[in-house]
């Protein structure tokens, strides 16, 4: 169970979002609203929201804590007026990547999919481009887990047909 | 209990495979065309995803000099799907030169009847002038960039 420690003072409607492997959290209304799916599921049906679990069957309970975290902060930037300044933006969102290791964004680009948000989606999908641009093929392979399939002699022939692609890469 | 998601064998090996097409293509469109070509040797499965990009960052300056950047250039919309092109950043001046060689002109009318007859909606460019009159009589294109400088062509 997560726990949802809030005396809570005011009355914010709360939502409870159940996690792939079967774990509960309890999410302010309009948090939850920021998710597509979740939005969905109460399309013409918005008695349910009292008591429904909403099972989140693409999201493991392990990223939840930090996508609720991002949905909590970019919505009450959006909300802020005079809008935040775009440095607080941008530290927010580099301390939100900074330990996150490529499984565990890969992992979360599927999820923000699943919940279909287009803010979080182009975030992640952006952080993905940056961690692999100019990077070595074999980098990107283990980025994506991928397995090469190519004979080593395919894989030559394909780099000599796109041999101004090859030059300068990073070394890793 | 454990789920798919926590088998960590699985997670390994199936990565790529829970990723929608869609999502591989947008993370080829944000990174400069020549890396996203660069993806054909990862595997036999992405041999030619990055044809299927709907938008292209050509920049002459991420390619070693104007032959290999023409040749990168043609190669892309030689083998691109023939689909509506949505973006086109196209930066064609050398970090060092600010001449644009007899090379980069030929190149930049390929582009340009490229881009328009896939009816392109956005351009981004380091061009200054010398912009074809078809151009500008592409009913698709509505926001053209310049530099810093953005102005719309509609509305």
């Amino acid at each position: 169970m997560a726990s949802s420690s809030s005396s809570s003072s005011t009355q914010v409607k709360k939502i409870t979002l159940k996690a792939a492997d079967g774990k509960h959290f309890e999410v302010e209304e309009p948090v939850a609203m920021e998710m597509e799916t979740v939005k969905s599921f109460f399309v013409g049906n918005e008695d349910a929201m009292k008591d429904m679990v909403v099972p989140l069957l693409n999201v493991s309970s392990e990223h939840m804590p930090a996508i609720l975290d991002f949905y909590r902060n970019h919505s009450e930037f959006r909300k802020r007026t005079p809008p935040p300044p775009a440095e607080e933006v941008k530290a927010f969102n580099e301390a939100f990547l900074e330990n996150k290791s490529d499984e565990q964004l890969m992992e979360m680009i599927m999820a923000a999919n699943f919940l279909n948000t287009k803010e979080l989606l182009n975030f992640l999908t952006e952080a993905a481009a940056n961690r692999i641009k100019n990077k070595s093929v074999e980098y990107v392979r283990a980025f994506f887990g991928i397995e090469n399939d190519f004979t080593p002699e395919e894989e030559a022939r394909i780099r000599a047909e796109n041999e101004w692609a090859f030059d300068g890469l990073d070394e890793d | 209990m454990e789920g798919l998601l926590h088998t960590s064998k699985m997670r390994k090996i199936d990565r790529l495979s829970y990723l929608p097409y869609y999502i591989i293509y947008h993370i080829l469109y944000l990174m400069d065309t020549k890396y996203a070509v660069r993806t054909c040797v990862l595997s036999k499965n992405w041999r030619y995803s990055w044809t299927h990009i709907h938008s292209l960052n050509l920049c002459h300056r991420n390619v070693l000099n104007s032959v290999a950047f023409h040749g990168f250039v043609t190669h892309v919309l030689h083998h691109r799907k023939d689909l509506n092109l949505v973006k086109l950043k196209f930066y064609c001046s050398d970090v060092e030169l600010d001449s644009i060689d007899e090379i980069i002109e030929t190149l930049m009318s390929i582009v340009f009847e490229y881009a328009i007859s896939h009816r392109f909606k956005e351009f981004e460019t380091d061009i200054v002038d010398n912009f074809p009159s078809t151009l500008f009589e592409c009913q698709a294109l509505k926001t053209l960039k310049l530099g810093q400088t953005t102005k719309c062509l509609r509305d």
